[in-house]
């Protein structure tokens, strides 16, 4: 009879170590939900924000969906505190899919960073700047990626009134590639440390506010464009997440995109802004930007 | 000095584990040097790019050399360039010939190695616009027409087959969204709707154990074994080896060439050298009488895995010297080399001399690789005192699992799963002929429709 007791206590006690346990674990737990395939760079990026966060403190269980579909289904029937690495072009690709995630202020948690786009030219190329690059063709052919906006580059052709062949590849690299091998004249791109360090490239001009990585921006050179800036922004959706939850992530989450050396050091190496800085950061500027692209 | 020696030892120390889980992802059926990069990730996140470098050299190396070990033995390839090793592998370790097949590809894998490292230093002063006009749309789509067509000609006889067959595949390729024309493909009959695992089109792995490694299992299992071989262990010596791969030389440097040519085709390179390799040296022993379908061909198998190595190192070329990577396996490297805010280029990692001690590991890793093989060469033929049904039994349940498992990872198990069931039949009625075709059509397609858009758009816009 003793031995019975003395053992329910034990088997009750070793209940409420565990939920307690559990539920202080919980505190600072978070499910990062991935939708592309293991290996693409969307897939590492999680990587790396998963180590930033876990640097403050966080357990990160990445689940991998592999498709999107797959993701909104997976949200749909979990409860776990989740989160979703995201990008404007992601969002556009995944409409075209119908498998898109609603953009909304309560389901966006923080931006991770916003990057500039660029024009680029190989780097044997004697024009020194923009105007003087178009002007020395009758026609200027400009290589982009599938989710990369048309709009900012036939802008450029109208008000410089040179026409302009549309080059999409799949995928920015291929788009890079294309250049150098001399299939187009220019790229448009995101601006990343390929653009911005490659001996093989000079950029005549980027679409943000100022000089960037050392490149001018269009506006200081061109005026009268209806789009002189362009914006790609990187952020983080939520679900089953309440107020405390949100705001602990966001909290953290800019501060590693200031703190974290691989965070920081990813972002820098993009030349972009961290999201720390993007004060005026809200669903409506992802939806613009979105709205861009489509 | 102790520093020296400390930074060295840590370099050998990263080359070393990056030579064994290599080895060992090489081995195990669709693990492969992606799924080994996304697990080590955290890891090699404190490396530095040398280091990084070295890893990934070192487990592709030796991922390649282990990639035919399972494709000999079980009839799985261990990685997707491994398929020719499949047919002629594992037919030659049906045919108790498997010692000859792993030493001869093993050796192949290093001779090619060696050869290709070669030709690249003989041309390193001007490699870097060789790889930038390579990267052209007109040469990108010659290479792959080119490729298609000897895809066609050279399997088999039957090039009406072939080329129903290469469309066949380049028509399941093309199931689901298509980035190029911004739609779904075959909407009319294909029911997205009820069936939206199909927009992202059919996953890889079933498509290839469904339509080529269980039909060639099937007519390597079929092939009648003499009863009379009693001896399991490999007698011969390594002088009888280097002879018996002598007689395969001038199949392997012809692989070696190819390799070295067309691994530098973005995301198909390592593919589309190994079977376009395996299939020149095929047809060419078909002329002369030579091959016998079924047995198992050494010197096709040869010309395939010298091929798979020469290509695996040039493909690294545009990563370290212009700092663009050509496959995924490479892209995953260059965003681990992007959190240390260094650039990965000419000026950085060979006017650097990094370049020089990645060359002094690469010949170090390939003998490495090389004396791992040799246990294998003697005891691989005890795997024959197991009945060819149990064998291919135990490879198909293993396949099965391995796919669902693939699946069950991007929680679409099931999707995989049934996906490998339905087309399983179509790939056991074809079984007989050219199924490679069917693969090979499936992974160059997408590459073929969006480099002729490009054309269209450049040249006809």
């Amino acid at each position: 009879m003793k031995l019975t007791k003395s053992i329910r206590n034990a088997v009750l006690l070793g209940i409420a170590c565990v939920f307690a346990s559990a539920s202080f674990a919980s505190e600072k737990e978070v499910d990062l939900v991935t939708f592309t395939k293991e290996g693409g760079n969307f897939f590492n990026e999680n990587i790396i924000l998963k180590e930033a966060l876990e640097e403050k403190g966080w357990k990160v269980n990445i689940v991998s969906t592999g498709n999107c579909v797959n993701k909104l289904k997976h949200l749909a029937q979990s409860s776990n505190p989740s989160i979703v690495l995201y990008a404007d072009g992601t969002y556009v690709a995944r409409k075209k899919l119908g498998c898109e995630m609603q953009i909304t202020d309560q389901a966006l948690v923080a931006p991770v960073s916003a990057g500039t786009r660029v024009m680029c030219v190989r780097a044997d190329d004697p024009a020194k700047n923009l105007v003087e690059f178009f002007t020395s063709r009758d026609e200027v052919s400009v290589a982009r990626s599938n989710t990369t906006p048309l709009l900012y580059v036939t802008d450029l052709g109208n008000v410089l009134n040179k026409k302009v062949k549309d080059v999409v590849y799949n995928g920015s690299g291929n788009a890079f590639k294309g250049l150098l091998a001399g299939d187009v004249d220019a790229v448009f791109n995101g601006l990343t440390k390929r653009e911005a360090k490659s001996d093989k490239v000079k950029c005549l001009a980027q679409w943000g506010k100022t000089t960037t990585a050392g490149i001018a921006t269009v506006q200081s050179q061109v005026s009268g464009l209806e789009h002189p800036l362009s914006w790609s922004y990187r952020f983080i959706m939520g679900a089953n997440l309440s107020d405390d939850t949100k705001s602990m992530i966001a909290k953290d989450i800019l501060d590693a995109t200031k703190t974290s050396d691989t965070l920081s050091n990813y972002i820098n190496s993009a030349s972009a802004v961290p999201g720390y800085e993007l004060t005026e950061f809200n669903a409506k500027t992802v939806l613009d930007a979105a709205a861009m692209i489509e | 000095m102790s520093d020296v020696t400390t930074l060295l030892s840590l370099d050998s120390i990263v080359v070393a584990c990056g030579l064994i889980l290599g080895y060992i992802a090489g081995l195990i059926p669709g693990v492969g040097l992606i799924v080994l990069l996304v697990l080590t990730y955290p890891f090699l996140l404190d490396l530095s790019l040398l280091q990084m470098v070295l890893f990934y050299m070192s487990a592709g190396v030796a991922g390649q050399f282990a990639g035919s070990v399972s494709a000999t033995i079980l009839g799985v390839p261990g990685e997707t360039s491994s398929l020719p090793a499949v047919k002629e592998g594992h037919a030659l370790f049906i045919n108790r010939q498997g010692n000859f097949a792993i030493s001869g590809a093993a050796i192949g894998s290093a001779v090619g190695a060696f050869v290709t490292l070669a030709f690249v230093l003989a041309v390193m002063p001007y490699i870097i616009d060789l790889i930038v006009n390579y990267f052209n749309n007109n040469v990108q789509l010659t290479l792959l027409l080119f490729a298609s067509v000897i895809v066609i000609f050279l399997y088999g006889n039957d090039w009406a087959m072939n080329t129903a067959l290469f469309s066949f595949g380049i028509w399941l390729g093309s199931i689901g969204y298509n980035q190029h024309l911004m739609r779904f493909t075959q909407e009319a009959w294909i029911p997205y709707d009820l069936l939206p695992d199909l927009k992202f089109g059919l996953p890889f792995f079933p498509v290839i154990v469904a339509l080529y490694v269980i039909p060639v299992m099937i007519v390597a299992t079929d092939f009648k074994v003499s009863q009379h071989f009693k001896t399991y262990t490999d007698l011969s010596t390594v002088v009888e080896h280097l002879i018996s791969y002598c007689k395969t030389i001038k199949q392997s440097l012809s692989g070696s060439f190819i390799g070295s040519i067309l691994g530098m085709v973005p995301h198909v390179g390592v593919v589309l050298s190994t079977n376009i390799a395996y299939g020149i040296t095929r047809r060419s022993r078909e002329k002369q009488g030579q091959y016998i379908n079924g047995k198992g061909d050494l010197p096709s198998l040869v010309a395939a895995e010298t091929a798979n190595n020469s290509a695996q190192f040039v493909q690294l070329l545009p990563l370290i010297l212009i700092g663009i990577p050509i496959s995924t396996s490479e892209a995953i490297l260059l965003s681990l080399i992007d959190t240390k805010n260094v650039v990965i280029n000419h000026t950085n990692f060979v006017a650097t001399g990094l370049f020089d001690t990645m060359v002094w590991y690469f010949i170090m890793v390939n003998f490495v690789c090389l004396m791992l093989s040799w246990p294998l060469v003697k005891y691989v033929n005890w795997f024959n005192k197991f009945s060819m049904r149990n064998i291919f039994l135990v490879t198909l349940a293993l396949l099965v699992i391995l796919l669902f498992y693939m699946g069950y990872r991007e929680m679409s198990g099931v999707y995989y799963l049934v996906t490998f069931l339905v087309l399983l039949p179509i790939g056991y009625l074809l079984r007989h002929t050219e199924t490679i075709c069917i693969v090979l059509g499936f992974i160059l397609g997408d590459k073929i429709i969006e480099s002729a858009k490009i054309f269209y758009v450049i040249w006809f816009t």
